[in-house]
This record gives C-alpha cells, structure tokens and sequence, in this order.
C-alpha cells in the first residue's frame, strides 16, 4: 500500500486549494482592477482594494461554489472592499457621490464585453506609432505622477495633459472600429 | 474621436486632477447619461490595460539586458504570474524614476517629430456647410472631425455653420456662422478673422511668441487665455474670459491689455478701455434697420410704408444637396454686448412675411456661459398656420426646441435642451416646394412669460 500520512495528504490538499484559486485569481484580476479603476481615484486606492479583496477572497475560498461564476464573486468581495476604502476617504472632488458610486457599480460592464474590449485594445495599443505608444505606456506605469511629467516636457501642463488625451482618443477610436469591423464581418 | 468636455473631466478624474466644480459637473452627466457612464467606464478600463501593459513592459526591460527595448508586450492574457508580478513591484519604485526621464524625452519627440507631423492642427468638431482652402489652394468642402490641417482658411458659409479646430500644442479656435478664418503656425500661430466670430481656448504659448490675431480693425496678441473676437468690416469686439488679451487698434496704434470678464471694442469712433462683461438678460428683440452685417439672407432697408426685412435666399446643404432650404440668418447682439440668456419658459416671436404657405423652421445657437459651443436647436410651425401673400407671427417655445439633427452625433457632450444657455445667434427657413418668399421684420424673445403675466396680475 503506497498510503500517504495524514498531514502529507492535508498538505497536498491545501496545495490543490491554493493553485486553483491562484489560477483563477490570475484569470480574473484584470477585470477586478477595471471595475475598481471606474470606482476608486488613485492607483494607489485600487492597489490596496486589489490585494484586500484578494485576501478576503482566499479566506473565503472555502465558501467559493466550484461551478458559480468566480469572476462574479471576486468582484461582489471587491465592491464592499471599495466602499470601505471609500468611507475611509476624506470628502474631496475625487470621491462620487452615493447616487453616481451606485449607478456606476451596477452598471459596470458584462464580462463578455470587457473581454472584447480588453483584446482590442492590446492590439490597437501594438498598432499606434512606437513613439506614441511609447509616450502613453510610459505615462500609465506605476509610480509615474502625469503632472510631473507634463512639466518636465517642457511644455505647458494643459498642452502636455490634450496629447495624451488625444492618444487615448485614438486608441478608443481604434478600439470601437476593430470591434464594428469584428461584428460585420 | 472627440476631445469632449465630458473626456477632460473623466481624465482630470482619472488623474487626480479634477476641480470641484469639474466634479461636480462630471457627476452631474453621469447621473443624467446612460452613454456618459459607458464613456466613463471606457477610459477607466482604458487607464486600467494602459497600465497593467505598461508595468509589464517596463518591468521586462528592467529585468533584461541594457539595449534590448525592441520587444512587445505579450499579451495580457500570457501575462506574468501574479507571484512574479508581486516579486517585480519592488522594482517599480526604480524603473518609474528612469520612465519619468525616458517620457519627457518621448513627448519632446512626439512634439518635435521633424516630417513627420506636417499637419499644424486637426478637426475636433464640425457641422453645416464650410469649406476649407488650403495653402496649396486645395478645397475641401466634406471636413469630418479628426482631419489633419495644415494651415489655410475656414470658411463658414451658413449661419448654421460650425468648426472647432485643435492645434498641436491644445489650443483651441471654434467659428461659428459666416466666419472666415485663416490660420497659420510655423512656430508661431497667426490667424487672420475676415468676418464673423470666433472663440479661443489658447494654451500658454511659447515665450515672444503669442499668437496674433489679425481683424480689419485690430490685432490681438495672445500669450494663453479664453476668448471670444467678432469683427465686422468697421470694428472688432474682444470679450475676454479668462487670462489677458492685448489688443492693437489699427487705425491709430493705441493698445490696451484686455483682462477677464472684460470686453472692448476696436473701432475708429469708440473708446478703446475695457469695459467690464455685463450680466445676461433674457430678453431681446431684432433691430434689421441698422443693417445686415454678419447676417445671411437679402436685406431690404426700412422705407416709408415698410420696415426693414431679411428674406431667405437658397441654400444647398453639402450634406444633403438633393435638397434647397430658402434660408436666412442673423447673429443675436446687444448694443451694450450683454450676452441674452435663455429660460426654459422663454418663446421666441417671429413675424414676417409668406408668399406661399410652407412649414417655417426655426434655429438657435448656443453658447455655455464660458463662451463654448452648446449646440444648435431646432423647432418648426406647420404651414397649415399660415397664409399665402400675408403677413405671419410665429411663436416658438423652448420647450419646444430640440437637438439639431447636424450636430446630434455629439449628443452626448451637449446639453439636451437649450434652457439657461446663452443665445449667440439664430436662422429660419422654408424646405422643398420650391421658394416661398420667407421673409422676416422682426425676432422677439420673451423671457418668463408665465412669471411677467403673473407679475403683472400682482
């Protein structure tokens, strides 16, 4: 009999446990951070909601319905885990009011329509001139401050501030044709 | 692709940047618009792949050999484990300093990009009929928004015409109506104003050398501001916003720096000092005997036994030239340029002159209190009101205006009804059949009528 302890067995279970809900986790992260990105007005604030909601969700891992829609899941935890980061707020222009936050959470896009949009935007991001390209991933990366940019370009904040909003208008452009072409075809 | 008020806000959002009033008005449109939270919800995820792309791509050159920056991205579904991104963040702190350095080098190419940005400014926003020549002598009469421009004059040969223009540095110059407008910038911008009017949201420019706007009548030197210029062929009228203007008077060199909430006139006869901007009013009422300038239609002069008119002349629609609309036009001004505010209970009373019965169609244009574009709206009487060869008097409601149909493919960035916006100028017209003689004497609004008639019971 090749019998296995008992702990050994525990051991091997909870390595299971850990990579299915890491795998998961991975596959959707990214739509955490979106719809957390649409909620909470600093990186910083999504980050921080990013990992708690990770940690709430390992820790009720055991309650997860192998089968439900994880995605669903993962994000109804981040949901409450915003709305405590943003009671802790202090009331500035960056926070919504309850009726906006509300309109915002459930209304937030269907994971299909994420999905797509998502691809299309990696590859209209890969189709922009390099320098472009370049100027906007560099702008986006963390621990960039935009306005500290703007002013070592050189040029004024409000000029520096159109470009990228240009860029970003071309990409989205980029994105909304890709994804009429992708229907009629 | 619009460069909307709506898209500043969510980016001013976005990064940390928003002013309380911005907020407020960004939260305000996204509780009134299903299509402005869809918008909103674009950018955050735009912001979101921008940077999860971003990171993986700046923590791979960290981790590879000096020189080797050719690679792409992989594709975020291939992207790194969650663990190895964990292990990656204690690099962030270093790589973002280099990115730092390495973007604001980036966007100097990006500004700078000798050949390969020959274009000056490009189109953000358009409608009615305009033609565009260009300094090769070029026409186009199609423009659509994103066209690239390379200098040359605007032409805006209706008063329902409308062209917002965005130069490279982010200044903007909007002409609305009959405006001719040419414009240049070889490293320093230089428009000339024929006619009409224009307004300006001009970035700070590059030290001595402001951009310079030429009328008839004066010259504008502008270092960074918000403004708004009509020029006729005897006077220019500068209203300013935000920020200073200085203004040249030509006709005997006399300057004088224009500052916010101020306007002046430059004209031979008047004087040249800065007048504070006045409070709007809501009524106003057409004086066609002083003459036609800035008006679109024929105008007929004041004579014993008639008043002066304005009688529609045809117009073909570059959009839709199956079709001639009998059009006239005229700009909304005041003698002392206090600007006219509309109220939801506002009408507007048109009385003229039919040779035939026909549908009357009426217009407004519309201005937000900072002087931008605020749409154009339309109503319409039915001809079964009227009566060959006699004299009319319309009556149209603000509530009953809506969007016009030329500018509603940027209905989500205009308000949806013209109440509490600022009347810069209106148009009729007659469809089909043939010309029926529209003619008008007179355009009335009335503010508030309700709360005049219950006044006066008082």
């Amino acid at each position: 009999m090749d019998e296995q302890p008992a702990d050994n067995r525990s051991t091997s279970r909870d390595d299971k446990r850990y990579e299915d809900f890491m795998r998961l986790l991975l596959e959707h992260e990214s739509r955490v951070r979106s719809f957390l990105r649409g909620l909470l007005p600093t990186w910083q604030d999504v980050e921080e909601v990013t990992q708690e909601a990770s940690l709430v969700a390992w820790r009720k891992f055991g309650e997860f319905e192998a089968g439900t829609s994880f995605g669903g899941w993962l994000l109804t935890i981040a949901r409450f885990e915003a709305l405590k980061c943003r009671r802790r707020a202090a009331r500035t222009p960056l926070v919504f009011a309850d009726d906006v936050w509300d309109l915002l959470v459930d209304e937030s896009a269907a994971e299909d329509v994420q999905q797509i949009r998502r691809r299309h935007l990696e590859g209209c991001l890969q189709k922009m001139e390099p320098d472009q390209r370049s100027v906007l991933l560099q702008v986006h990366a963390a621990g960039v401050v935009m306005r500290d940019v703007a002013l070592q370009s050189g040029r004024s904040e409000q000029a520096f501030y159109k470009v990228i909003q240009r860029l970003r208008a071309m990409l989205l452009d980029c994105v909304s044709k890709a994804i009429a072409a992708e229907g009629t075809a | 692709m619009t460069h909307s008020e709506l898209e500043r806000w969510i980016a001013a959002w976005l990064e940390g940047r928003i002013t309380s009033a911005e907020s407020d008005a960004l939260q305000q449109r996204l509780r009134e618009s299903p299509e402005a939270r869809e918008t909103f919800r674009k950018f955050a995820q735009l912001d979101a792949v921008i940077r999860e792309v971003a990171d993986t791509e700046i923590s791979r050159r960290a981790l590879v050999a000096p020189g080797s920056t050719g690679e792409q991205s992989p594709s975020l579904t291939q992207r790194k484990p969650v663990a190895s991104a964990i292990r990656l963040m204690s690099l962030r702190g270093i790589v973002a300093v280099a990115a730092m350095i390495v973007v604001a080098l980036s966007v100097n190419l990006l500004f700078q990009r000798p050949g390969s940005e020959p274009h000056i400014a490009r189109i953000v926003g358009v409608s009615g009929s305009l033609v565009w020549t260009g300094d090769g002598g070029q026409i186009d009469r199609e423009l659509r928004i994103g066209t690239k421009l390379s200098g040359g004059t605007i032409e805006g040969i209706a008063p329902d015409s409308w062209f917002e223009l965005e130069f490279n540095d982010g200044s903007t110059v909007m002409i609305s109506g009959n405006a001719m407008l040419t414009f240049s910038d070889a490293g320093q911008k230089e428009l000339r104003l024929k006619e009409g009017m224009i307004s300006a949201s001009v970035v700070p420019q590059p030290q001595g050398k402001p951009m310079r706007i030429h009328t008839r009548s004066a010259l504008l030197e502008v270092l960074g501001t918000r403004f708004q210029v009509e020029t006729s062929l005897s006077s220019t009228t500068l209203s300013v916003r935000e920020g200073n203007v200085r203004v040249v008077r030509l006709s005997d060199g006399n300057t004088v720096d224009v500052p916010a909430r101020h306007r002046v006139v430059a004209a031979p006869d008047r004087d040249l000092s800065p007048v504070r901007t006045l409070e709007p009013v809501t009524s106003w009422t057409s004086d066609l005997r002083l003459g036609s300038e800035c008006m679109y239609g024929k105008w007929s002069p004041q004579i014993e036994s008639r008043a002066a008119t304005l009688a529609a002349i045809p117009f073909v629609p570059q959009e839709n030239k199956s079709v001639t609309l009998y059009l006239l036009g005229l700009p909304v001004r005041r003698a002392d340029n206090s600007p006219t505010i509309v109220k939801p209970s506002s009408r507007f009373v048109l009385r003229g002159r039919l040779a035939i019965a026909a549908d009357i169609y009426f217009g407004i244009q519309m201005a937000h209190p900072n002087g931008e574009f605020a749409g154009k709206f339309i109503t319409r009487q039915p001809a079964s009101l009227f009566h060959d060869n006699s004299d009319f008097e319309a009556e149209f409601r603000l509530e009953e205006f809506v969007l016009d149909p030329c500018v509603r493919d940027r209905k989500d960035e205009l308000p949806a009804q013209p109440d509490d916006l600022f009347l810069t100028g209106l148009w009729s017209f007659t469809h089909s059949g043939g010309p029926h003689g529209l003619e008008i004497t007179q355009v009335e609004l009335i503010p508030d009528a309700l709360n005049q008639q219950s006044a006066g019971a008082r």
